[in-house]
């Protein structure tokens, strides 16, 4: 998981956080709602300009091929498994579904990589979502960026001392050591820091500082976004 | 520091405290010590000395023996939040700290909890930020800042609570010269009773006027700090030198 600030990334930096999140939020509904390959290409270019926009590197737009094939091929083993013939076999439902995965997968990606991850918390509380969920969300992304500099920090010292020099079975060894390591010190980390909390008078219920303000026309890529969207729906029938 | 205090001019005052680890080991034994109001002490200790122990101890977050009064308030567990409201703990690693997603908001976590007006708040924060240095970190993410500059962000968490007494355990660990230098003159401005745990006897010397020694749990000895950093004996007994 990587959130990067947004300073300076072009075009997608001068819209407002908020909005980038409700874009990528539409993006990736509009990713699921295609009903045939016109459509599902229209959706794609749109959300591989909103990929462009946010700058999003060359190995996570391959990467996130991997995990949709691994599914699509992972669902037709099953189907095939589970009794289907090879003549019920019909290409365009699968692409469709690869395809509505990938674009899923490039919204919320190119989101990631624009928005910081507060930003996207504080836009879903601007919608009322209740305070404990995006609480909870906001503690895991901050226990999955720790967790990760943990990890990375101590694979780093298995490396620097000739880990990398044992055979692979070896070394996925030492990673899972490494793992349930880093897991047991999350958990310490974890009560420290719920006594920090105490400390400052937490008594479970998180009250928050509003975020920034929203005018009406930092709105305008959002309604720019829907109205491009609905005019593709309607066009292209 | 020391048993001819007068009472009511007590910031600190520590009686017999003994803590326990859950495998029934002593962490503490038997401490008593006395904090005046506005005083700067230092806890001395080598590494597994009790110093953490003992500040968890003192804000209530581990169960201990004995008693613990700050001010007129004896920490119970009626008296948990009054306690917490007015004493406030610096944690050594400031990830343990620095919980929300954006500095502004761990800033305000605490005025929030304790009931600040939600208008007030943000001018707090503000202001806490300006005194350690961190005026425009409010809309950063804390785990995109330096060790530094954490430690200065959790700082200025605990600041925006107005504590009256302030803990801080190893607050120069970790920090380059430059970062130590400014973190001196924080704690230096700080008029609230401070209570430093540290094996750093460069920080204790220069921010404290008083002292207690720790060691494997006990209270070695107390007393003004330039008499405890001239005795090498002592020192190098505790394992600080």
């Amino acid at each position: 998981m990587r959130f990067v600030d947004p300073a300076g990334r072009g075009l997608i930096s001068s819209i407002h956080p908020y909005v980038r999140v409700y874009c990528g939020g539409v993006l990736l509904l509009a990713a699921a709602l295609p009903d045939s390959p016109r459509r599902l290409v229209a959706t794609g270019v749109i959300v591989a300009l909103f990929a462009a926009a946010s700058r999003i590197g060359w190995r996570v737009i391959v990467w996130g091929a991997i995990p949709v094939v691994s599914l699509v091929g992972g669902v037709g083993i099953l189907s095939v498994i589970s009794g289907m013939r090879m003549e019920e076999f019909r290409l365009q439902p699968v692409v469709m579904f690869a395809g509505k995965c990938y674009l899923a997968y490039l919204a919320s990606a190119s989101l990631a990589a624009s928005t910081h991850y507060a930003d996207a918390l504080q836009a879903f509380d601007l919608l009322r979502v209740p305070t404990l969920f995006t609480s909870i969300a906001g503690s895991i992304c901050r226990w999955f960026h720790l967790v990760f500099r943990e990890a990375s920090a101590a694979n780093t010292a298995r490396v620097l001392r000739g880990g990398d020099r044992k055979n692979r079975l070896a070394q996925a060894g030492d990673l899972a050591r490494i793992s349930a390591s880093v897991m047991t010190w999350s958990f310490a980390r974890a009560e420290r820091v719920a006594a920090a909390m105490e400390c400052r008078g937490f008594r479970g219920i998180l009250v928050r500082l509003p975020g920034r303000p929203l005018r009406a026309r930092d709105l305008i890529w959002l309604v720019a976004i829907f109205a491009l969207l609905v005019g593709i729906w309607v066009v292209l029938q | 520091m020391g048993g001819s205090a007068i009472k009511t001019h007590l910031a600190i005052e520590v009686s017999n405290l003994s803590v326990r680890y859950p495998d029934g080991r002593l962490a503490l034994n038997d401490i008593s010590f006395l904090v005046e109001v506005g005083d700067s002490v230092a806890v001395l200790g080598a590494n597994g000395a009790g110093k953490s122990t003992l500040l968890l101890a003192l804000v209530g977050v581990l169960p201990a023996e004995g008693e613990i009064r700050f001010g007129e308030i004896v920490l119970s567990d009626k008296t948990l939040r009054d306690v917490r409201r007015k004493v406030q703990l610096v944690f050594q690693d400031p990830n343990d700290q620095l919980f929300m997603p954006l500095v502004r908001d761990d800033v305000a976590f605490g005025p929030l909890n304790f009931g600040v007006p939600k208008d007030q708040v943000p001018q707090l924060v503000d202001k806490s930020l300006e005194a350690v240095g961190l005026s425009g970190f409010g809309d950063r993410a804390p785990h995109n800042l330096s060790l530094g500059e954490r430690k200065r962000a959790a700082i200025a968490s605990v600041l925006a609570c107005e504590p009256e007494v302030i803990l801080l355990d190893e607050p120069s660990a970790g920090l380059d010269a430059p970062g130590r230098r400014q973190l001196f003159n924080l704690l230096r401005d700080f008029k609230a009773t401070k209570l430093i745990a540290t094996h750093d006897l460069v920080l204790a010397e220069e921010l404290c006027s008083k002292a207690i020694v720790l060691k494997a749990g006990k209270l070695i000895t107390s007393g003004p700090i330039s008499s405890l950093l001239s005795n090498e004996m002592l020192l190098s007994d505790c394992g600080l030198k």
